[in-house]
């Protein structure tokens, strides 16, 4: 699944947290669904994430196209 | 040639910001906040970095509240028109730059606000004295520089920052002259708002400066444009940090800067240690000097001294220096309150601005020529 956030600075610290805790992620381009957020977001596997990102504001988009690239 | 003009920029950096600016030329060079591919993104990251080691230099809550603009006067305009309502009234030291006096005067002549500006004297005043002399009902802003881009004085006082903030009323650091000279904690000193710039005191390359925003209070970006979020509206949303970043950032100044304060916190006692020893030599050296007069000659200031001729108008003896290879700063300094407090508004007035690239031998040498001139 994808988080998507609405500034690209919590892209960042978003990933910093999620690693802090040993959670695989990766910064990829937003998927765009009912409309386009900033250029990258957070891919994760993990769906346990809701306590790790208290403090930052975000969206979860769940993967449509998943395993295309 | 000699340099004496570090309050304007320090002119020599140290090799590990040549490094950073290299590094990031030849083997980044891309947008931060831009493209999603892998080289854009580790920019993006590395803007994310550079908001980080800032706000914590400066002592902040969260890092993310670091806005980068091009210098601490686009800063400072940034939240005076920005937060700043009809009605408000502003307190602000005699020593504040052109950078805060202008904007304030501008609003002031839209009848948007007032303002009132501390005289030299009450500068020292216990901060409730001051409160009560100067603060009016509708008082919602002080401002204060760190140090005086005149004459060196540390004008900031931590105590009257707590008082003010404690009072309700906002608190505003003109950090230009003096960051990276002076440590700053913006949660424990109650510093509500702070503006700094790159190319001084904090050794990075120019053409980066920013506001760092403890306070949550509502800003209006001061332009608008392109900032990599919310792409769908019409106007910049009022998000932390990129709505106040329109258009490209210099990320060549930014990486500059994150590596100039790890190299400042790394190498702080030596250079406050090697400024003070300077500054206390360039003293006893001029003060021998019968035709010079100095001004706020005090042990709480930064490494500059301010000085006049008796014998010759600032221009000439600019000139003079510089004829004899000497970089040093005359005339008006772009702060005339702070001329006017002590009262160089007619004749300027002569800076030398040290910084630890400095010599004992080069102060010999500009001690030796003003002497000369004098003969």
């Amino acid at each position: 699944m994808y988080i998507v956030f609405f500034s690209t600075s919590d892209v960042f610290k978003a990933e910093e947290k999620l690693k802090e805790k040993s959670i695989y992620c990766e910064i990829v381009p937003t998927p765009v669904t009912d409309k386009a957020y900033c250029g990258v977001c957070l891919m994760v596997d993990d769906k346990l994430i809701d306590n790790l990102l208290i403090g930052i504001d975000y969206k979860i988009v769940e993967e449509k196209n998943k395993n295309v690239f | 040639m000699i340099y004496f003009d570090n309050a304007a920029t320090t002119r020599r950096k140290p090799k590990e910001i040549l490094d950073a600016a290299q590094y990031y030329l030849t083997e980044i060079g891309v947008s931060p906040g831009r493209g999603s591919y892998q080289l854009g993104i580790k920019a993006s990251r590395m803007l994310y970095n550079s908001r980080c080691t800032i706000g914590s230099f400066f002592g902040m809550t969260s890092p993310e509240r670091v806005v980068f603009t091009k210098n601490s006067t686009e800063a400072i305009n940034l939240l005076l028109n920005g937060m700043l309502k009809k009605g408000d009234h502003v307190l602000i030291s005699c020593y504040e730059h052109n950078a805060v006096l202008r904007p304030l005067e501008s609003l002031k002549r839209k009848e948007i606000i007032d303002y009132d500006i501390i005289e030299r004297d009450d500068l020292s005043l216990p901060a409730e004295e001051i409160f009560s002399k100067y603060i009016k009902k509708n008082t919602r802003l002080f401002i204060s520089t760190l140090a005086s881009n005149l004459t060196g004085r540390i004008v900031f006082r931590e105590e009257v920052f707590k008082f003010f903030h404690n009072k309700g009323i906002l608190t505003f650091l003109d950090s230009s002259q003096g960051a990276g000279k002076i440590r700053i904690s913006m949660k424990d000193q109650c510093i509500d708002f702070l503006a700094f710039t790159g190319h001084k005191d904090l050794l990075a390359l120019t053409g980066v400066g920013g506001l760092c925003c403890e306070s949550l209070e509502s800003i209006k970006p001061l332009i608008q444009g392109g900032t990599g979020i919310y792409g769908h509206e019409l106007v910049n949303p009022e998000i932390f940090p990129e709505g106040y970043e329109a258009g490209t950032l210099n990320m060549l100044a930014i990486w500059t800067l994150q590596q100039s304060i790890k190299y400042i916190i790394e190498n702080q006692r030596i250079i406050q240690d090697t400024e003070r020893e300077l500054l206390d030599y360039f003293y006893v050296k001029i003060k021998k000097n019968s035709d010079i007069c100095l001004y706020d000659e005090l042990d709480n200031k930064v490494p500059i001294i301010c000085i006049n001729s008796r014998l010759f108008s600032s221009d000439k003896v600019i000139k003079y220096l510089d004829k004899n290879e000497i970089c040093a700063r005359g005339g008006m300094h772009c702060a005339v309150l702070a001329h006017e407090a002590i009262g160089t508004v007619k004749d300027g007035a002569v800076r030398f601005s040290l910084n630890f690239y400095n010599s004992k031998s080069e102060i010999d040498m500009v001690c030796n020529v003003l002497r000369k001139m004098g003969e």
